[in-house]
């Protein structure tokens, strides 16, 4: 073997790519568009909730509007009436409506203990979910100030033993960062490039090779087929991982995310990579038809990204799933990098020889669906 | 040694017998067409010899060696080189893949005139001068090209057809294409096969096919004549017209108008009718072509 030629092919490719503009966006801008969009999306800073407020003149929710108003979170919006806050909670205008009834204030005080009623839309289960524990902790952060305020009055004493019985143990909230603050994004943007730009670029790379004829011509000349497909192999990983890195940068540079890969994460990204691109020249050299191949692909990149915990929180992927999704090579390395980034959490050696022996088997089924004779 | 030789080759694609036990030979600088309609196995016949398909019987060899061998050269149907990169790009790669060193690609480029432009961006015959060129690069001994005129218009044809004659002769090299157009098959073929559902039907000169399969050339002699009884060679008479058939149209048509000429014969005009390979393939394959 000439170790001039797979890098000729490598650079035939990469030359080739730069040159097709809409191949160019689909393996390198999109993946970064993506990262933007998981930076918006999942970034935590961009929570906020509409809330319709009833107060029904008491002055006990007017202090309410006013403090929900000063979170930054939620901006409060005083209706006058229940009907006409519920229809704006079903016209979308609103995310939530939380009603004091009539005469609040003066229940309160006689100890009648009121009713708020609190009501979300439903449509969207995480958004409901969203909102309603966004507000049920501010109504009972009121709810511990309006305690407050009416044992307040009473002996320090009794206060005391009533605070105690109403309420037996306190929660304190309290947000604990992970090994890497950030490292969620630009995990979510790699398994993009991993899972959906490397399948598509050994893809892209293969099809023409075979339906323009190249490939026979190739197969004529003394270059060997290991050599070839080496050739795209490497030509994938610079190209993935040139996105990746741009991606990273932008990430650090333009969108504020402190966070640069580890080399072990890297070095399962190069992993899930390689797989990935033999799954990609497999499908490829199978199918020889570029439609049914992208086809063919999104369908294993797309739910691998979700069902794989990639691109969403672990907690909203079932756990049934996961656990025969995650068995999938490129997942498998992504969401070990995944987990040893977010909670420096030591990958498994057996699950990564695992996936490692698959992978090699993969490699070799793209070299035979490569050198296959098409008939 | 023989540049090709094959010896009952079955080629099965899904079980189905796509060559059915095809034999040819091929000599050194000889140029050979595979003539035959569409999807009579000329495609898979060729690939089967450059080895890039594995016959499922008989056998193939290139220059003594089972394909593929040093010193054969393969254009494949349609444009086998990269549409984003330049001719000379695309040169420099194929060197590399060759292993051949790229110090002829300027000479190349220059020869076959090929701008300096993507591939994509050429015409259709300056795709084609840039895959002879690729192909051109190991110096090859055998060159193997799949319909290669394929899809060009006429202009583009007459010159492609014009550099690999010129091409051919300059390297001595041998030359096996394969077309559905006779006319291309007898301007630039020594021989012909002409291959019909997989199988070899006839197999010689353009020349001797078209005698043995459509009969000798006719001199056609129209006027009032007189004194073909004293021909040496059979006639028939339809309407004014004789129709002598010849051997050679040449010293043939001396002979008959010297013959009828003296007969006193008033002789308005004279053609020879000589057979082609549009008419064999007529005759054999039903004028597919």
């Amino acid at each position: 073997m000439k170790p001039g030629r797979p890098v000729a092919v490598a650079v035939k490719d990469l030359r080739a790519v730069s040159r097709n503009r809409a191949a160019f966006f689909w393996i390198v801008v999109f993946p970064v568009v993506m990262l933007v969009m998981f930076k918006i999306t999942m970034g935590g800073g961009g929570f906020h909730v509409k809330a319709a407020v009833v107060t029904h003149g008491s002055r006990i929710a007017r202090s309410f509007v006013h403090e929900l108003n000063g979170t930054g979170t939620v901006h409060a919006v005083v209706y006058g009436d229940e009907r006409g806050a519920l229809e704006a909670l079903r016209k979308g205008r609103v995310d939530a409506v939380i009603v004091f009834p009539p005469g609040f204030d003066r229940a309160v005080a006689e100890g009648r203990h009121p009713t708020v009623r609190l009501y979300a839309n439903g449509n969207d289960p995480r958004g409901y979910h969203a909102v309603v524990g966004a507000l049920t902790g501010a109504l009972n952060g009121l709810e511990n100030g309006v305690r407050r305020a009416v044992t307040g009055r009473l002996p320090p004493d009794l206060a005391r033993v009533i605070e105690d019985y109403a309420h037996p143990f306190g929660i304190h909230v309290k947000e604990v960062r992970g090994v890497n603050p950030g490292a969620y994004q630009t995990m979510a943007f790699l398994a993009v490039q991993a899972l959906f730009s490397a399948s598509l670029a050994a893809a892209m790379a293969t099809i023409p090779e075979i339906r323009s004829g190249t490939m026979d011509r190739l197969r004529t000349t003394p270059a060997s087929p290991v050599e070839v497909l080496l050739g795209k192999y490497l030509y994938t990983t610079v190209l993935v991982t040139s996105g990746a890195v741009l991606g990273v940068l932008v990430g650090r540079y333009c969108l504020g995310i402190g966070y640069t890969p580890s080399p072990t994460a890297w070095a399962l990204f190069e992993a899930a990579v390689v797989s990935s691109a033999a799954v990609g020249t497999s499908v490829a050299a199978l199918l020889r038809d570029e439609k049914a191949v992208n086809a063919v692909l999104n369908s294993i990149a797309f739910p691998s990204m979700f069902l794989g915990a990639l691109v969403v929180p672990e907690c909203m992927v079932p756990r049934a799933a996961l656990r025969v999704v995650v068995n999938y090579p490129p997942v498998t390395f992504l969401h070990a990098a995944k987990l040893h980034e977010l909670y420096g959490k030591a990958p498994s050696p057996a699950g990564l020889a695992v996936a490692a022996g698959i992978t090699v088997a993969l490699v070799a089924l793209s070299g035979w669906a490569v050198s296959r004779t098409p008939r | 040694m023989r540049a090709v030789d094959v010896r009952d080759l079955v080629v099965r694609f899904d079980g189905r017998p796509v060559l059915k036990g095809v034999s040819l030979s091929v000599g050194r600088g000889e140029r050979l067409a595979v003539l035959g309609p569409n999807g009579s196995g000329k495609t898979t016949l060729l690939r089967a010899i450059v080895g890039v398909l594995e016959p499922d019987e008989g056998s193939v060899e290139v220059l003594g060696e089972r394909p593929p061998v040093e010193g054969l050269s393969y254009v494949p149907q349609g444009h086998a080189h990269y549409e984003y990169l330049t001719p000379r790009e695309n040169l420099r790669f194929f060197a590399r893949m060759y292993g051949v060193p790229g110090d002829g690609i300027d000479g190349l480029v220059e020869r076959f005139g090929l701008p300096d432009r993507r591939a994509g961006e050429l015409s259709g015959g300056q795709r084609r001068r840039l895959d002879l060129a690729v192909a051109l690069l190991p110096d090859p001994e055998v060159l193997i090209l799949d319909e290669p005129t394929e899809g060009l218009d006429v202009g583009a044809k007459r010159d492609f057809l014009s550099t690999l004659e010129r091409v051919s002769d300059e390297r001595d090299v041998t030359v096996v294409f394969s077309t559905h157009d006779p006319v291309e098959a007898e301007r630039l073929a020594d021989r012909v096969v002409i291959l019909d559902d997989g199988r070899v039907v006839a197999e010689g000169s353009p020349r001797e096919l078209s005698r043995r399969v459509c009969g000798e050339p006719v001199v056609v002699v129209e006027g009032d004549v007189r004194g073909e009884e004293a021909l040496p060679y059979p006639y028939t008479r339809v309407g004014d017209a004789l129709r002598v058939r010849v051997g050679d149209p040449e010293e043939g048509m001396i002979r008959v108008l010297e013959t009828l000429l003296d007969a006193g014969s008033r002789i308005e005009a004279v053609r020879v009718e000589e057979p082609g390979l549009a008419d064999v393939l007529t005759v054999l394959v039903g004028g597919e072509g």
